[in-house]
């Protein structure tokens, strides 16, 4: 255990951003810890000083019309129990809500399941399928927003600079006639990591027909969780019969690569792939005609 | 010698100040500093739920919290939770017969006073959801929530 670690509660963004300046890298952003912990006492993360974040006022909840900001210290229980959330992000407060257990849930925020960038992260495929930015700060920059694209690097690594503390995720309102769902395969019904996750946005055209947009996001089919754009480009347009679903699938599995460990081999994860996108899609569009009738 | 750091917290509505070293867990704090035994220990990583407490009112698996940031929080553990509503679920718990070893039962009272304190009537969906993260290998899981089905309907029978 990091017995000498230095930790300081913060109750101030402008406290954590200007601790922030003088630590930089030597410092470790700790909100509820439920990740970070674990990181810091098996000495996969190393830092000088833990910064505690979880109780700076004004940085939690859900607000905004059109395009929706998540505080980034918003829990993942108040995430999968808001109802705003609930009915105009669902995926987004699905996979908060399918993130361990309620006490993990409890204190573990978005921005620290975003931060950390593990490789089945549940919030990922949601926030992607979005376009969701991530709001930094700095004391020395002042504010920028990325696309979440942009903002993951690889497993455990983002763009966040030493000196910036992730503040919120801005969503764009989504279109109209659409729909957003998370399908997570998965052993037990929780407290495990997704074998295979697909986040799915369906929007469609006005006879409720074809396809007008598509996003589709994966976990578990690589590195980190990533948007199968050739999959959504062959969507587009089209109705979501089998044969575009078919289609979809194999451009979704021609950039995944499957690894085989404790939960399940490559080979399963492989075959399950297909069969969670198409239930997403059938889910998606099952919704969109219920709203619509 | 490893340096400690004293941390203040209100444990069962009692003021309560204990040395605290490093990155040490609320859990070890509790039993080990303040002799509150009824917090388990199981898995050590947060997947068992046998350490529950409330952390102002909210269950959380107290081995992976850090001590140092309960700094000025309440802590209610499953000696502190004697409320009409907690004797309720505990009641209900013996007479469904949700006990065998008993070794989870602390954190599931705990999961369950925290549940009940925000939802007032779950259906069952709910409560098994929310007792997803405590592990029970004796009783299946059924008496449980039965029992906690009764707490709910005799509350809106009492209403």
């Amino acid at each position: 255990m990091s017995a000498d670690m230095d930790f300081l509660s913060l109750t101030s963004l402008a406290e954590a951003l200007e601790k922030l300046r003088s630590y930089g890298a030597d410092a470790v952003l700790v909100a509820g810890g439920t990740a970070a912990r674990y990181q810091l006492v098996s000495g996969m993360v190393k830092a000088k000083v833990a910064l505690h974040i979880e109780r700076i006022d004004g940085a939690a909840g859900f607000s905004g019309n059109g395009t929706a900001r998540l505080g980034a210290l918003t829990t993942l229980r108040d995430i999968a129990e808001d109802a705003d959330i609930l009915s105009r992000f669902r995926a987004v407060a699905m996979a908060a809500g399918k993130c361990g257990g309620w006490q993990t849930q409890s204190i573990a925020t978005a921005g620290g399941n975003v931060c950390t960038a593990a490789p089945t992260a549940d919030l990922l495929p949601p926030l992607l399928v979005q376009d969701a930015e991530i709001e930094l700060q700095s004391r020395a920059r002042g504010g920028r927003t990325l696309g979440l694209g942009e903002f993951l690097l690889d497993a455990f690594k983002t763009a966040r600079a030493p000196d910036e503390m992730a503040t919120a995720f801005l969503l764009p309102a989504q279109p109209a006639r659409s729909a957003d769902t998370y399908v997570r395969i998965q052993r037990r019904g929780a407290m495990e990591r997704p074998i295979i996750a697909v986040a799915l946005r369906l929007a469609m055209d006005e006879g409720l027909k074809n396809v007008s947009e598509v996003r589709i996001a994966v976990s578990g089919a690589g590195a980190l969780p990533f948007r199968a754009t050739e999959a959504e480009a062959l969507m587009a347009g089209n109705a979501p019969g089998k044969e575009a679903i078919r289609a979809a699938a194999d451009a979704i599995l021609a950039r995944s690569s499957f690894r085989t460990d404790p939960r399940a081999s490559a080979s399963y994860r492989k075959a399950v792939l297909p069969r969670a996108f198409a239930h997403a899609v059938s889910i998606c569009s099952d919704a969109i005609a219920a709203n619509g009738a | 010698m490893t340096e400690t750091h004293p941390v203040t917290a209100t444990v069962n509505g009692r003021e309560e100040t204990f040395e605290v070293e490093g990155l040490e867990s609320l859990m070890d704090v509790l039993r080990d500093k303040l002799h509150l035994s009824g917090t388990k220990e199981g898995c050590r990583e947060g997947e068992c739920g046998a350490c529950t407490v409330l952390l102002d009112g909210k269950p959380v698996n107290s081995c992976g919290y850090i001590a140092r940031a309960a700094e000025g929080r309440e802590i209610e553990t499953i000696e502190g939770l004697n409320d009409a509503l907690s004797m309720r679920i505990k009641t209900a718990i013996v007479e469904a017969g949700g006990i065998q070893c008993g070794y989870c039962t602390p954190g599931i009272v705990v999961m369950l006073s925290g549940l009940l304190r925000r939802h007032a009537a779950p259906d069952e969906r709910l409560i098994r959801q929310a007792l997803s993260g405590n592990i029970c290998r004796c009783t299946g899981y059924a008496q449980i929530v039965d029992a906690v089905l009764g707490v709910v309907q005799g509350k809106a029978a009492a209403e």
